[in-house]
């Protein structure tokens, strides 16, 4: 397997060429070793997708696309799979804020920070204060992503940190906030750690966090 | 109609037509982007504006005449949602006190369904599309089902009617253009996102079959230059076609020159050869379209802009269309009224020389956090008075 051809044909989102060298591969049965370094060449190959978004060449089209891409290269790697030993580099808490029920932008963030090795748990749209404590609580995670389109989200975003800080749990997480309204001055006044309008640039701000 | 606001109403459709066919007006224009936001404004609800049209009216006329606009988007709340709860509900949640697309259900049509779509649009959409979405259609008999069709297509009307007598009351009563003509459509791109293969349907078949995205969007150009003409009988100053554009921001220029602009720039071409005016809502960010958007017929487009950099959109579209925009509702929100009325007096001194510049919120004012109404009118009032040649 030529891996750096496969993370080239990811991020070119060659997806017959992929598929074809992926199902070439699963047929040669390999160890977990050589399908553990598949897996991250695939996973390289999102984030030439990244770059070719934070170049301008992609859109967000592009990146959807490439979500899609990558989930069904992983479905195809999955029998194969050590499950078990399929370490993450952090994990994370990922939602649309409370009033906003987009979630585009929400899951093309999702499907990048899992190709960096993520684990993320995924609220869904239109998520409370209440529920984002509730799981932060569950599964401790590293990093929380507050995602929001509407500038109405702003205020619901600033309430989770809120609630998160009367929770004792503020410090224990860093908080990015990304969407269509967020800024440098929203981020401070929600309380924020990071913002990002860009996917990419906000799973590089995640990468750095935990590494 | 009172003579004075006769005249007021005359001057204002005046300098917004000076503003379009790229001359310089009297002074800047201000156009009220302003649909739900109205509504916190006055302070009710989504579900009281549904339910009183004279109270809707009240909060529409307040948020439109406090400030100094010249016209307007909308006299009322812009979605028909009465007509969509008839017809057994649609793709729209407004549990939010917003109107929002809830995500996820509007892949109604499967890819193996291009062929039939571009056959005869209206036809699939009317026999297989609809069926699909809405509950009226899927259970009684074929009585039954008609009846309430036509209770839909009542209420459908009745929208339509009062929109209209709401208009004519915003003329009349303060001398206030509301330029929306009834014809508000998305170009058939939006469509098939919106409607039929939802967001991630389209993007996939812009990879894998851009032909057949190309050949749909041209087969449902012609029905929408009908429907247009269909509601707009005569031509005037006042009244305008409204597009709101969605798909483009999302693709490469590639991508958007196979399958999106042949429809779109014959949808334009048409309507604009007839005289009609052209609103247009160039939805996030264009910037990577200008080389094909600056073909757009000269004088007959209004073109307002959210995230590009004005300064830029003037530069390479200013010879073709007016450009709109400047209010960043982050400003309006967050920031102070000097902070807006510093944004506004730059965007004057490099924008307003020549003409072909009107002042509009980035975005429409949906909800109560888009805009301060005393940053909103101190940078309205200020635009009045330095806007003035």
């Amino acid at each position: 397997m030529d891996l750096s051809l496969l993370t080239q044909k990811i991020g070119e989102l060659d997806e017959e060429k992929v598929f074809e060298m992926l199902n070439e591969f699963v047929n040669t049965n390999p160890s977990p070793d050589e399908t553990k370094k598949v897996v991250a060449a695939c996973q390289s190959g999102m984030s030439v997708v990244g770059d070719f978004f934070e170049k301008g060449e992609y859109f967000v089209g592009d990146l959807i696309f490439a979500g899609e891409l990558l989930t069904s290269a992983i479905d195809i790697l999955k029998p194969i799979m050590d499950t078990q030993n399929a370490g993450t580099v952090g994990s994370m808490v990922l939602g649309t804020v409370a009033g906003d029920l987009h979630d585009i932008g929400k899951n093309i963030f999702k499907s990048m920070a899992e190709a960096a090795g993520f684990k993320v748990y995924d609220l869904g749209i239109d998520q409370s204060a209440g529920e984002f404590v509730k799981k932060v609580k569950e599964v401790n995670p590293e990093i929380i992503g507050l995602s929001g389109v509407l500038t109405l989200a702003l205020e619901s975003m600033k309430n989770i940190v809120e609630a998160l800080e009367e929770a004792g749990l503020r410090s224990k997480v860093k908080v990015i906030i990304g969407g269509n309204p967020v800024t440098k001055e929203a981020c401070e006044t929600i309380g924020a750690d990071a913002f990002t309008t860009n996917a990419a640039e906000g799973v590089k701000i995640c990468q750095k966090w935990v590494g | 109609m009172s003579d004075d606001k006769m005249k007021l109403y005359d001057e204002r459709v005046k300098r917004l037509k000076d503003a379009i066919e790229l001359r310089e007006p009297d002074r800047v224009p201000i156009y009220g982007l302003v649909d739900n936001w109205a509504l916190s404004y006055y302070g009710i609800t989504l579900e009281e504006g549904l339910k009183d049209v004279e109270l809707e009216y009240k909060a529409y006329s307040k948020a439109l005449t406090d400030f100094p606009f010249d016209g307007a988007l909308a006299s009322r709340i812009t979605f028909p949602l009465n007509f969509v709860y008839s017809l057994g509900g649609g793709i729209f949640n407004n549990a939010t006190e917003t109107i929002q697309i809830a995500t996820g259900q509007s892949e109604l049509m499967a890819v193996e369904e291009y062929d039939e779509l571009i056959a005869d649009p209206m036809k699939f959409i009317r026999d297989k599309i609809l069926p699909r979405k809405h509950k009226i259609f899927q259970e009684g008999t074929v009585e039954e089902k008609f009846a309430k069709y036509a209770n839909s297509l009542s209420i459908f009307f009745k929208f339509g009617q009062t929109t209209k007598m709401l208009s004519d009351r915003f003329k009349t009563e303060h001398g206030l253009p509301i330029t929306n003509a009834g014809v508000n459509h998305f170009m058939p791109g939006d469509i098939i996102m919106d409607y039929l293969r939802d967001f991630k349907g389209i993007m996939r078949d812009i990879k894998k079959c851009p032909d057949k995205v190309a050949e749909a969007c041209m087969a449902m150009v012609d029905p929408l230059i009908k429907d247009t003409y269909g509601k707009m009988h005569t031509v005037s100053d006042d009244k305008y076609v409204h597009l709101y554009l969605h798909l483009p921001q999302f693709i490469r220029a590639k991508e958007f020159e196979k399958v999106y602009w042949p429809s779109f720039k014959k949808y334009v071409d048409t309507v604009a050869a007839r005289g009609i005016k052209i609103l247009i809502l160039f939805e996030k960010n264009w910037e990577h379209l200008y080389e094909y958007i600056q073909e757009l017929p000269k004088g007959s487009v209004i073109g307002f802009f959210e995230e590009d950099d004005l300064r830029k959109a003037k530069k390479a579209l200013g010879k073709t269309m007016c450009i709109a925009g400047g209010l960043k509702t982050n400003d309006l929100y967050y920031g102070t009224k000097e902070k807006c009325i510093e944004v506004a007096k730059g965007l004057i001194d490099d924008l307003a020389p020549g003409g072909g510049f009107v002042f509009a919120p980035d975005k429409v004012l949906a909800t109560k956090n888009d805009a301060k109404a005393e940053n909103l009118k101190a940078v309205t009032e200020f635009i009045v008075e330095y806007g003035s040649k």
